[in-house]
């Protein structure tokens, strides 16, 4: 399936199970939720684990905000249903981003950001930040590990704290290389040369693409007339 | 990219930087910063610190190069973590913004120049930053930001005031507080920052960055 596809279909999913009516708009959510973990990952890589954990945070302060009455020591049925509803705004947002992130390869994105003729330096500077996080996270795993072996003791708040400047400070300078190092990648890839670019990943559309575009259509005439949307 | 309004540049002539035309040292340092700061909230988490400082990289991209770098960071360090830990990160986009149009003013009146001048400014930025994000925070997403603020605005929900109080009251203390951390931190990152880096960035910023 196209990616441009894929983010009109989660779009959609999104407008749905926000606009839906009551029974229906849960129904939407908990089979997209459920759809999303379950969906294999074509991208290589999973967020489940941290997405699950994150909605049951949000869940958990949602109904630590609204769900409790204080005063009265009981629930709050009219907090309760305001914890549902964000509940599901959460909860919409956590499936539609974990389907797109599971099922949207790298590659696929640089090419429908070249097919969109998004500026060269714009698709980049995004590319190179994805690259630098796996390489800061490995950074400061080996400084940390580097400063405990070396007797930085990390055994309460306060010697905590104090290490952070320390362990920032040697992860930025270590880095600094890095950055120069890609900037003459960039240089070499000629990213500011006018014309066409291309990508190793050509897109096509399929008959995939229509049908998803089809039950788009259709979701959003429901929409619009009302049924049994609100 | 688009170009901003010549009203805006007569306002604030920084937005007529161009920081993805030309220096390819740039776009890897904005990159960098971007990166930077999804990586805060990694090694705050293995130190166990209750604060999240997510806005280093933007507060350095915008004091070096200019607020549309400082903002381009921001975002884009917003998008990385809502495809990577919290999609609802992308609603704050805003904050991210604003916290870099305003450090990168804010240089104008010595930020990060000197210790002082590094904790005044950064309390206003998370003044500044408090009230931005609790709007997002109390309509989008009915007070819960998932963050530590999150407990104080409980404390004061169940106190019984309304729930944007509550958010901004939960809000600013942590964001001043977190604001002020993030201001040292770039303060002693600048102040050890190499001359040969120093040096790819306009002559004029760094003079005012640069710590004395």
């Amino acid at each position: 399936m196209h990616p441009a596809s894929r983010f009109l279909l989660a779009l959609c999913f999104l407008t749905a199970a926000l606009h839906a009516e009551m029974p229906f708009n849960y129904l939407i959510v908990a089979s997209g939720l459920l759809y999303s973990f379950w969906v294999s990952c074509r991208s290589g890589f999973n967020p489940a684990k941290v997405f699950a954990k994150m909605l049951c945070l949000a869940l958990f302060m949602l109904f630590l905000i609204h769900g409790l009455d204080y005063h009265a020591r009981a629930a709050s049925m009219k907090g309760l249903k305001i914890m549902g509803e964000a509940g599901l705004r959460f909860a919409s947002l956590f499936a539609a981003t974990l389907w797109l992130v599971k099922r949207t390869k790298k590659e696929e994105l640089f090419a429908l950001m070249l097919a969109l003729k998004i500026p060269m330096p714009v698709t980049v500077l995004i590319f190179r930040a994805i690259w630098f996080v796996p390489h800061i996270s490995k950074r400061i795993k080996d400084v940390l590990l580097a400063h405990s072996l070396r007797g930085v003791k990390s055994t309460n708040f306060f010697r905590r704290f104090l290490a952070l400047p320390a362990a920032l400070y040697a992860i930025f300078s270590s880095m600094l290389l890095e950055i120069c190092d890609s900037s003459v990648t960039l240089l070499s890839k000629g990213i500011w040369i006018e014309g066409k670019k291309s990508s190793l990943l050509t897109l096509q559309w399929s008959y995939k693409d229509f049908l998803a575009a089809a039950a788009c259509l259709f979701v959003f005439i429901l929409i619009l007339k009302g049924y049994p949307f609100a | 990219m688009t170009q901003p309004s010549p009203g805006l540049m007569q306002f604030y002539p920084a937005f007529k930087e161009k920081p993805l035309k030309g220096d390819p040292f740039k776009i890897s340092f904005i990159a960098f910063c971007a990166a930077l700061n999804v990586g805060m909230g990694f090694l705050v988490q293995l130190l166990k610190l209750p604060i999240y400082l997510d806005s280093v990289g933007t507060i350095l991209a915008a004091v070096l190069i200019g607020p549309l770098a400082g903002a381009s960071s921001g975002v884009l360090a917003m998008i990385i973590l809502s495809i990577t830990a919290v999609p609802t990160a992308i609603a704050y986009c805003g904050t991210a913004v604003a916290i870099a149009v305003c450090s990168s003013f804010f240089t104008r009146f010595k930020f990060l120049a000197n210790m002082g001048a590094s904790i005044f400014w950064g309390l206003i930025l998370g003044i500044i930053a408090g009230l931005i994000s609790a709007p997002v925070t109390a309509y989008v997403f009915r007070g819960a930001s998932l963050v530590g603020a999150d407990i104080f605005t409980v404390f004061f929900k169940a106190e019984g005031r309304p729930l944007l109080e509550s958010v901004i009251l939960g809000g600013i203390p942590t964001d001043c507080a977190d604001k002020v951390l993030t201001s040292l931190l770039c303060y002693f990152l600048l102040k050890a920052m190499p001359d040969r880096i120093a040096a790819h960035f306009t002559e004029s910023r760094i003079l005012s960055a640069k710590p004395e």
